[in-house]
């Protein structure tokens, strides 16, 4: 408790305050602009922390991820364009009530049911990431090998429409973490001689060029149709006392629905939406509403629930060091950037940045709320700005922040390369995602591989027997066997539906 | 149909990293070498892309209907990613501000921006924040 406080008294100073204010509000205007996402905001916001002390710029990127979030909330409420899968269910009741004049209730709901649940979700964090950061300084290379695992296998079960083009994007992910000279051997592998390559493919060049110049390439490139959006009057901010009061259930079953999910690996956040949704629908004393005229419990629950999610997915990032979705790999990276590996070793070794982050969690959160009541009206503005103009300057600031990640212009042939790529693969239904976080696991897996393959003699079957690595590793064995059978069953099905 | 380039190109990559880790030393399964992971990862992978492939091409023969990209979509891109390269190459011979207000304005003109005047102005006034941003708050030395 004393290093919280002392986690607030850092995170309180001047200079850290202003930085989540202005992460909060970068963030906030970044997921406003469709399709950009989480994991593109941060990806196109990463350079500017250069300069910054670093528990500054981890507090700013934190401000980011809550702004992100919510600014995802505000289009698809108002323009029924959701930022991202998290925010696809807000679209269903949020956009009806938008078109009945309740659009500013609906993002008020969305606003204190997201910084309630968020809040929640924080204390989570504060009770379980050092618990379970200690549990972990027991654990060798097989279990951070089977964690590792078991957390890619799920993301590749959950994401995408196809469980095997995800496990291909996590297995090209793979080989592109295998890239440049290997740090167990010193030998350098598929770098054909390059000097450019011998250093690897920078993960953070990759997610660049996957979500940020991939989706300015779709934008920019593709017909566009103008966005029809609801105004917001400032009389009708406010939620009814009608409406907070059927709000209140939503958004504490909402929060910890979202909490529990976050801690599976993958696009937990997003499920937890459509259960709230599900669960709220069954309990609604007003049944008629839901699809009509929109429900505000269908609002507060799933933004309740995305948040807390997201909130929860922090947990194995901050004590494991292992990020499961693609926009916590990039705070990963953001804290990389400023050289601080989060994981076990973080809260005995740098309790400063530790506590200073989780309480500026929940000052990011509050000054998410404090700040996007009044202004919504200024963010749903953007949505107006021509994106004829604003694309190619997107452009910019990714193909200039790219360059001063490494100084090096490579990169940014690179970054080209792979803003094709997820530009196609956003048209062809492959998940980015996976891929993503292939790569950035890739090292670490296949470091926790050889050195459990040689504490286990070579055995596979000496690591199956260890307690914990035992039970993730044949939990990943049921998974992909699961898909497997699945998938075989269905193809007996429609073989004998279409006989 | 960008599916099925995407599911081909996918499987040509995964073969040429699996022919490229043979190359490397795979070690024994107690002692592992260089070669370990990759040779696992690249037989998996065009084991899996192979499987995909075929799924894609039968998928797209039973529906008939093809995904794609239009034409002027496709001129679009060309045009970004001619113009990105050539950015690029240029950043190191004119320097930072010159290169990325020249791309910039042409960026702007492939988004089909009326008029000069107005996306000149743009250009020279973005970068020249940009410039000011990076060069002189942070401290960044530009190219």
């Amino acid at each position: 408790m004393t290093m919280l406080f002392q986690g607030f008294a850092t995170s309180l100073e001047f200079q850290n305050l202003l930085a989540a204010l202005i992460g909060v509000t970068l963030g906030t205007v970044a997921g406003v602009l469709p399709g950009i996402g989480i994991s593109g905001t941060i990806a196109l916001l990463l350079p500017i922390s250069y300069g910054m002390n670093t528990l500054t710029a981890l507090i700013m990127f934190s401000g980011i991820y809550y702004g992100a979030m919510y600014g995802g909330s505000i289009t698809s409420i108002l323009v029924n364009v959701p930022g991202e899968g998290a925010s696809v269910v807000t679209c269903l009741e949020g956009h009806l009530m938008a078109k009945r004049g309740r659009a500013g209730a609906a993002l008020a709901v969305s606003a204190i049911g997201s910084f309630i649940a968020g809040t929640l979700g924080v204390v989570g964090i504060t009770l379980f990431a050092p618990l379970l950061a200690e549990a972990a300084l027991a654990f060798g290379p097989p279990e951070y090998f089977s964690i590792a695992l078991l957390g890619l296998v799920v993301l590749t079960n959950l994401s995408g429409k196809s469980p095997l083009q995800s496990f291909i994007m996590a297995l090209v992910g793979l080989m592109i973490g295998t890239v440049g000279i290997d740090p167990m051997t010193a030998i350098s592998r598929f770098t054909f001689g390059s000097t450019n390559l011998a250093k690897g493919l920078d993960f953070i060049i990759i997610v660049m060029g996957m979500f940020g110049l991939g989706e300015v390439i779709a934008t920019m490139c593709e017909k566009q149709t103008n966005v029809r959006v609801e105004k917001v009057k400032s009389r009708d901010l406010y939620p009814t006392m009608k409406e907070i009061k059927r709000s209140i259930s939503p958004i504490f079953r909402g929060g910890f629905i979202g909490f529990f999910m976050g801690l599976i690996p993958g696009p937990s956040a997003t499920i937890s939406t459509f259960i709230s949704y599900a669960v709220e629908k069954k309990l609604s004393k007003n049944p008629d509403e839901w699809g009509n005229v929109g429900a505000v419990e269908g609002v507060a629950g799933p933004e309740a629930a995305n948040n807390a999610a997201s909130a929860s997915q922090m947990i194995p990032l901050l004590s494991l060091g292992i990020p499961f979705t693609s926009s916590a790999a990039l705070l990963l990276s953001g804290f990389m950037i400023h050289g601080i590996q989060p994981g076990p070793m973080l809260v005995s070794t740098q309790p400063i940045i530790f506590w200073g982050l989780i309480a500026s969690m929940y000052i990011g959160n509050l000054m998410c709320l404090v700040l996007n009541l009044p202004m919504v009206g200024v963010f749903a503005s953007l949505l107006r700005v021509p994106m004829n103009y604003l694309m190619p300057i997107v452009a910019v600031i990714t193909l200039s922040g790219a360059y001063v990640l490494n100084f090096s212009l490579f990169d940014l042939y690179i970054l080209m390369a792979f803003g094709l790529l997820g530009y196609l693969m956003q048209k062809s239904g492959f998940e980015p995602a996976p891929l993503a976080i292939g790569a950035f696991l890739g090292p670490q897996l296949e470091q926790g591989l050889m050195q459990a393959m040689v504490i286990c003699d070579g055995s596979l079957w000496n690591m199956m027997t260890r307690p914990l690595a035992g039970v993730m590793l044949w939990l990943t064995v049921i998974l992909i066997v699961g898909v497997i059978l699945k998938k075989v069953v269905s193809l007996i099905w429609r073989k004998q539906g279409g006989d | 149909m960008v599916e099925k380039w995407l599911s081909g190109g996918f499987l040509l990559v995964s073969l040429c990293y699996a022919y490229f880790a043979t190359d490397l030393n795979f070690g024994i399964l107690a002692k592992p070498k260089a070669g370990f992971m990759p040779n696992i990862v690249g037989t998996l992978a065009v084991i899996l892309c192979s499987i995909n492939l075929f799924v894609t091409l039968k998928k797209k023969s039973e529906s008939g209907k093809e995904d794609g990209i239009d034409s002027s979509t496709a001129f679009n891109i060309l045009l970004f990613l001619a113009g990105t390269a050539i950015y690029i190459f240029a950043l190191d011979k004119t320097g930072y501000f010159i290169a990325t207000t020249l791309y910039l304005f042409y960026l702007l003109k492939v988004t089909k921006t009326s008029g000069y005047l107005k996306p000149a102005i743009v250009s020279l006034s973005v970068v020249s924040a940009f410039y000011v941003c990076f060069e002189v708050l942070l401290g960044v030395v530009l190219p």
